[in-house]
């Protein structure tokens, strides 16, 4: 038996009386072996649960609390800028969120030289709002709905445990979760998921992968944000945005 | 001793919606004008808040916990923790925290707080070599911790239950050599 096997099976009190016996004595003599014998015990006392984490039924409940004792917890939306020429610049609103067309007036008023890394991120992580069209009468479907509410106010840091249970079954969710997990900045397990979709097929390979690159330029990583923004062809939705970020970069 | 104040944990465990808005409305301002005055904004306050409650029902699963301090105090010390941790993430220059002294335990609760403050940097201990090791053990070890049994857990993963048994011996290995390799360590052992 391994060491750490036969330490298990010590703490489980699974040892015959003679392998107990011959462990205990073993411990007595062997003070670094007592040590990880009591460390394996420490981190099973601190980490054990009684029952399985409902965290998705808590957050229901603290939502309107949140909203209710802290203000002004949604982004404010502002309003349409001036252009250089004093006039509003209108525009017709086909299928952009909010969010995008103000990044867009942004990008037509500021000039876009010298911007950091930041900067960048700014202008060009834009979260399409996300209308679901999933066939209802799926179990995960209420979690999804639930899930997308809170994606779309920008709440990511609640969104993010309803997502988790039901990115195996969609593969937009497991899209919206790792953007969850990029704005929330864990950015490894965004990166994580981001490549799953990416090497996959569905009609979300292409988004994934431009926020793979995104996702390297919140880092601050810009030799990696340049590969990974080389790596969309000409056939990408987002290649036009992917030069025109080259050529800033 | 377990402290009076441990109705809130309770409450929280149970997902007791009473217990929990009276938590708002007895603390949040408090979080809210620490977070505030330590260069966070109202947005940064309420994920501060939300986190915190989220990561305390989480504790409060663990057998083993009872809070032996105010709920104010721990909470405070749960919500500065992670407001610290923000910001160093956000690698703004060096803040000077300015705590808020005005509840803060007298000497009869001291050994509370000093209790459960050593409860939190072992739990932190664990959960920094936690982040350590592979995505396989991470959730592995996870799923045994939640009282499912190691049955359901190997059902959960595709292992057999001899499998899964071996598998979290050795990812518990990699754990306690993993958390060996932190400072203060030993603290663990107290």
């Amino acid at each position: 038996m391994e060491k750490y096997e036969l330490i298990a099976a010590y703490i489980n009190n699974e040892l015959d009386a003679t392998a107990k016996a011959n462990f205990e004595t073993q411990l007595q003599n062997d003070a670094q072996l007592a040590e990880d014998v009591a460390i394996y015990k420490a981190i099973e006392n601190n980490m054990q649960l009684q029952t399985q984490p409902n965290e998705a039924a808590l957050l229901k409940n603290l939502q309107p609390l949140q909203q209710q004792y802290f203000s002004n917890t949604t982004p404010t939306t502002a309003s349409l800028k001036t252009n250089n020429n004093g006039k509003v610049r209108k525009m017709i609103i086909v299928a952009l969120s909010a969010a995008a067309l103000l990044a867009l007036v942004f990008l037509l008023v500021k000039p876009s030289s010298n911007l950091n890394t930041k900067e960048l991120y700014a202008q060009y992580a834009i979260h399409e709002t996300v209308n679901n069209t999933i066939r209802s009468g799926t179990a995960s479907n209420a979690t999804l709905d639930e899930a997308t509410k809170l994606y779309n106010a920008k709440n990511y840091k609640a969104a993010i445990p309803l997502l988790q249970q039901i990115k195996d079954s969609s593969v937009q969710a497991k899209l919206m979760l790792g953007i969850a997990q990029l704005e929330t900045n864990d950015y490894a397990t965004a990166l994580t998921h981001f490549n799953e979709i990416s090497n996959g097929s569905s009609i979300f390979a292409d988004k994934a992968k431009w926020y793979t690159a995104l996702t390297h330029l919140k880092k601050d990583d810009k030799t990696a944000t340049i590969a990974a923004l080389k790596a969309l062809n000409k056939n990408s939705e987002y290649y036009n945005k992917a030069q025109e970020l080259l050529k800033k970069l | 001793m377990v402290h009076i104040d441990n109705r809130f944990i309770v409450g929280l465990r149970k997902n007791d919606s009473q217990i929990i808005e009276e938590i708002y409305k007895k603390f949040a301002g408090k979080i809210k004008a620490m977070v505030l005055t330590n260069n966070g904004d109202e947005n940064d306050a309420a994920d501060i808040f939300q986190e915190a409650l989220v990561y305390i029902y989480n504790r409060s699963l663990n057998a083993e916990f009872a809070l032996t301090c105010p709920f104010e105090a721990y909470l405070y010390m749960v919500c500065k923790n992670r407001w610290l941790n923000e910001i160093e993430k956000r690698k703004n220059k060096k803040v000077t925290f300015v705590a808020d002294t005005g509840f803060m335990s007298n000497n009869a609760e001291e050994d509370g707080v000093m209790h459960m403050q050593l409860k939190e940097e072992k739990h932190a201990l664990i959960q920094t070599a936690l982040q350590k090791i592979g995505a396989g053990c991470s959730e592995l070890l996870q799923l045994s911790w939640q009282g499912l049994g190691m049955e359901a857990v190997g059902e959960q993963l595709k292992m057999t239950y001899a499998y899964v048994r071996k598998k979290k011996s050795e990812c518990m290995g990699k754990l306690v050599e993993l958390v060996k390799k932190e400072n203060n360590y030993q603290k663990l052992l107290n």
